[in-house]
């Protein structure tokens, strides 16, 4: 029947188009020229200085069940957040945070960090980032290499294994998996796809301890390892706009002012590790993804730093202090009522985690008050 | 199907079929369900260039559904359907131009003008060329041409919605009649139409007629198809129950009907002659009417009236219908 | 032969109704900016209202953001479903049919006419937007230039072919809605049915956008980039949505147009 074949027709050709992303997707992707996991992890880690852009996308998910520790950084994600970025180097790079009808553009160069709001008409112009500072988290924090250089910092090649191939972007990428082991971190364990002829990470999924889909994954969806043009990466102030200089809250300066010698040599089971030199006020603690570092903070300081969090749509208020987080790294400021100290906490655990780690710090100072 | 004159004495045989043009219409089984339901069944038209034909047929007998089959509106669900010569519905663009139709009432922009309506009709499909032709240049006198045609030349610039139903009705076929058609096929045409619109109707299908084009003419009017057609086909129920020229089913049946007061008298007299008694009508089987009234008269009997038998269409209709089911009758 | 289907849709009132009416809303919102001076609180309300009252010449995209996600694609499925339905319910389908025109034909050619129709409904929204835009709000601090949403300076010759390039896609990101409607409206004599049943589609899109529950079905959702338009306004333009944008629409057009073409060309025409 002339009918019969013509819907044949019909049926055939929606056949092709709905499995075609699949069909590409399922494209092989040939071996992997790197070989070991640990072989993969170094030249992850040696990719940091490779210039790259491209268009990312991060999902926090909801599918979790809400009891889980890190579904609580997963929602405060709420859905998905798309950051262009064109990077040069640490140093010169621009990303933009797309919103569907405006944008959050941020310009790191070596003298000024500036952020346009184009709803707002203004740019906002802070100092340069300093190394090893604490410092709040911001979205370009979750593009797929910052994120990945962040996990994968502390991993060891015990930890880690090799994933098959897959594609990314339209691009071959090797998989690599950090397996924590560790039962206090919030994160059980990380999958990164690093592209194939960069070893940039395009893709990382950051799984939590329960439920088999991505807490948080961070995914290019368009992306190029050539080193984007410095026209790109430029920015000026647009005619009109108000250019205004926020004050960077220095929280290394802040803390060292007030070097606290006695903080415990352990905290929630993990080690201290030794301070880097000038930032003694500072203890860290744990390695690899779960990570915990802490300070006190002057009373003006931590005002400043609370009024800051309060200003973000994700904070949270705890008894313990005012809590931020940004993907699974998270930061307390405590309440000296309830922690006889004003601290900052910062690490991968939930904020409430970091609320118990406060308390741990001064264990005499909590009784006696 | 067709009845075969043979039967009948006195009648001459339907020569005209073998005399006639070439097939227009022809269907062969031509078959149409809609789910369970069978609308046409097996139905073998024969439409001859030069016939009017009459397809007659009750509301819902199938007419609607088998008109549409042969425009390629509806598909068949078997059977062949050939119109002038060629395949239906695949052939359907070099068929269709040289038809002109009119189905199940007209219809037409309602906020276009009738005038405008027609060119936008004659726009529609390919610009004719040909003996039909006159190209796109012409396009505005054709429309003033059939306008004038169906008697529409007055109002053709008025716009449709301000139309009676007799109005749309000439206007449908205005733009039947538009590319000057080789066949007609028209439905129920003069539906909404007063006496004065029907007269003048029925003689421009004669004049049509006598200018070579073939009308295949549906209705479920006796009196319309009876003054118009040559040839008639009846359907009921989806099935083709009669196909005839009119000529052969109404040529006397060879009886003769006597009309008498003194009917009980003409029948003892007549004995097995008289085939059919009904209060003073009888039906007698007589070689010479002129002897057999000669008889009646000098054997006494009154004769109010006398001469040959024939039947009506109604009569004719009722007869085909009741042969498929007695508790049915036609309209 | 094409312009016959023109001649229908633009010779009826009805057509430029819903033009008029497609146009009242964004010169509405546009009044009430000038008149109040409030403009809604950065990242509410639709695309580049809040960056309107510094610069009136923004009022043609912003009017495009105003319609796009309603209005527009009522009144293309409006259009859309009244193609082959609304023939077929004025009963002029089958004297169409037999005129003859091809059913294919007569499809191709009310899609034509629907795109005619998307076009001009998007060109006189952006045109119309455009001037009152610049006759009741700003004139803007830049010499016929604007800020793109990263915060750089676009030329006039930047604006001129990024709002063609916007035209041409919130058309394409239409059609879809349009193919559609053209399917349905095959399926059904009734226009009505045809035009609600495109509308129930969009609707729920429009809907599972919003539902996170969804999420994997989103990419594939006929309403999901079709406010990406927007990105062409970045600087350097964005074209990953874009792009994916186009080739989802151009999917949902071949589907819905084939299946329109399957059933229409093998449908029994009874009305």
């Amino acid at each position: 029947m002339r009918r019969t074949w013509r819907w044949v027709v019909v049926a055939a050709v929606v056949a092709v188009l709905v499995g075609l992303p699949s069909l590409v997707r399922a494209f092989p992707v040939g071996q992997s020229g790197t070989g070991s996991a640990a072989a993969l992890l170094e030249r992850i880690r040696a990719s940091r200085t490779h210039p790259y852009s491209g268009y990312a996308e991060s999902t926090g998910s909801l599918a979790l069940p809400t009891t889980d520790q890190l579904s609580d950084v997963a929602s405060l994600l709420g859905g998905r957040t798309q950051v262009r970025a064109w990077w040069r180097s640490a140093d010169d790079w621009r990303s933009d945070t797309v919103t569907p009808a405006g944008e959050l553009s941020t310009r790191t160069s070596p003298t000024e960090v500036q952020v346009w709001d184009f709803e707002d008409s203004d740019v906002a112009v802070t100092g340069p980032d300093v190394t090893g500072a604490v410092r709040l988290p911001r979205v370009g924090d979750t593009l797929p290499p910052e994120l990945a250089a962040r996990l994968l910092s502390g991993a060891t090649a015990a930890q880690v294994s090799t994933l098959p191939p897959r594609r990314v972007a339209g691009r071959a990428a090797d998989g690599l998996r950090m397996t924590t082991g560790d039962p206090l971190s919030s994160i059980a364990r990380v999958d990164v796809w690093a592209d194939q002829a960069s070893g940039i990470p395009v893709l990382v999924e950051v799984f939590g301890r329960t439920g088999d889909t991505a807490a948080l994954s961070s995914t290019f969806l368009d992306f190029t390892d050539t080193e984007p043009s410095v026209q790109e990466v430029a920015f000026s102030p647009p005619p009109g706009a108000r250019v205004f200089t926020r004050q960077r809250f220095d929280l290394v300066r802040a803390i060292g002012q007030i070097p606290d010698t006695n903080l415990p040599a352990r905290l929630l089971g993990f080690d201290r590790t030794p301070s880097q030199p000038g930032l003694e006020g500072i203890g860290q603690y744990g390695s690899g993804v779960t990570q915990i570092a802490v300070g006190a903070l002057p009373e003006r300081a931590a005002r400043s730093l609370i009024e800051q969090i309060r200003l973000a749509s994700t904070a949270v208020k705890l008894p313990e202090g005012t809590a931020i987080s940004v993907g699974p790294v998270s930061l307390l400021v405590t309440d000296p009522q309830v922690t006889g100290q004003t601290w900052l906490v910062a690490g991968t655990l939930t904020p409430q985690g970091l609320a118990q780690a406060a308390t741990q710090l001064r264990p005499t100072a909590t009784a006696s008050s | 199907m067709t009845t075969t004159p043979e039967t009948r004495t006195g009648v001459e045989p339907d020569q005209s079929a073998s005399s006639r043009g070439p097939l227009v219409i022809r269907t062969e089984g031509l078959t149409k369900k809609y789910g369970s339901v069978t609308a046409v069944d097996a139905v073998d038209l024969d439409v001859r260039a030069g016939d009017i034909y009459g397809f007659l047929g009750a509301n819902g007998s199938g007419k609607t559904t088998t008109v549409r089959c042969l425009l390629g509106l509806v598909l068949a669900t078997s059977g062949r359907i050939e119109v002038l010569g060629s395949p239906m519905p695949k052939a359907a663009a070099d068929v269709l131009p040289r038809v002109g139709a009119l189905v199940e009432g007209p219809a037409a922009y309602g906020h276009l003008s009738g005038r405008k309506n027609l060119v936008i009709h004659d726009a529609s499909g390919r610009a004719p060329s040909g003996p039909h032709g006159g190209g796109r240049r012409d396009r505005s006198r054709r429309a003033d041409d059939v306008l004038e045609m169906v008697g529409l030349g007055a109002v053709g610039r008025r716009p449709v919605r301000a139309y009676s139903l007799g109005m749309r009705q000439r206007l449908g076929l205005a733009a039947a009649l538009l590319r000057q058609p080789e066949l007609l096929v028209l439905d129920e045409p003069t539906n909404g139409l007063d006496p004065q619109g029907i007269r003048e109707i029925r003689e421009l299908l004669l004049r049509l007629h006598a200018t070579g084009t073939t009308v295949f003419l549906s209705s479920h009017l006796l009196a319309e198809v009876e003054q118009l057609c040559t040839r008639i086909g009846l359907l009921d129920r989806g099935h083709l129950v009669l196909q005839e020229a009119l000529e052969t089913l109404r040529t006397p049946t060879g009886l003769t009907l006597v009309v008498t007061p003194d009917a009980d008298s003409a029948v003892s007299l007549l004995g097995s002659a008289v085939e059919h008694h009904d209060g003073e009508r009888l039906l007698v089987r007589a070689d010479d009417p002129i002897r057999l009234n000669a008889h009646l008269v000098t054997e006494g009997i009154r004769v109010r009236e006398l001469g040959p038998e024939r039947r009506t269409l109604e009569d004719v209709i009722e007869e085909r219908t009741r042969a498929r089911a007695a508790d049915e009758v036609p309209t | 032969m094409r312009n016959v289907e023109l001649v229908k849709l633009f010779g009826r009132r009805r057509t430029w109704v819903s033009l008029l009416l497609l146009n009242l809303l964004p010169t509405i919102v546009a009044g009430l900016l000038a008149w109040t001076g409030l403009a809604p609180r950065p990242g509410s309300g639709p695309a580049f209202l809040s960056a309107v009252v510094a610069d009136g010449s923004l009022f043609a995209i912003a009017a495009l953001a105003i319609v796009l996600p309603l209005f527009l694609p009522i009144a293309i499925a409006v259009v859309a479903g009244e193609s082959v339905a609304g023939e077929a319910q004025a009963g002029t389908l089958r004297y169409l049919l037999i005129r003859p025109v091809g059913r294919t034909r007569l499809l191709v050619r009310k899609l034509g006419a629907v795109t005619a129709f998307v076009l001009a409904a998007v060109l006189s929204v952006a045109a119309i937007g455009f001037l009152v835009g610049r006759l009741l709000l700003g004139k803007g601090t830049l010499a016929g230039g604007m800020i793109s949403l990263s915060g750089s300076v676009l030329t006039p010759g930047d604006i001129a072919w990024r709002t063609a390039v916007a035209i041409a896609f919130v058309t394409i990101s239409m059609l879809g809605v349009a193919a559609l409607a053209i399917f349905l409206s095959t399926l059904t004599d009734s226009p009505q049915s045809a035009s609600l049943g495109a509308m129930a589609f969009l609707i729920g899109s429009s809907l599972l956008l919003t539902v996170d529950a969804a999420r994997p079905l989103q990419p594939y959702l006929p309403t999901r980039y079709w406010l990406s338009f927007v990105d062409l306004y970045r600087d350097p333009v964005l074209w990953s949505n874009i792009e994916r944008g186009v080739a989802l629409q151009a999917v949902y057009v071949v589907v819905f147009l084939l299946a329109a073409w399957a059933n229409f060309t093998t449908r029994d025409v009874t009305s």
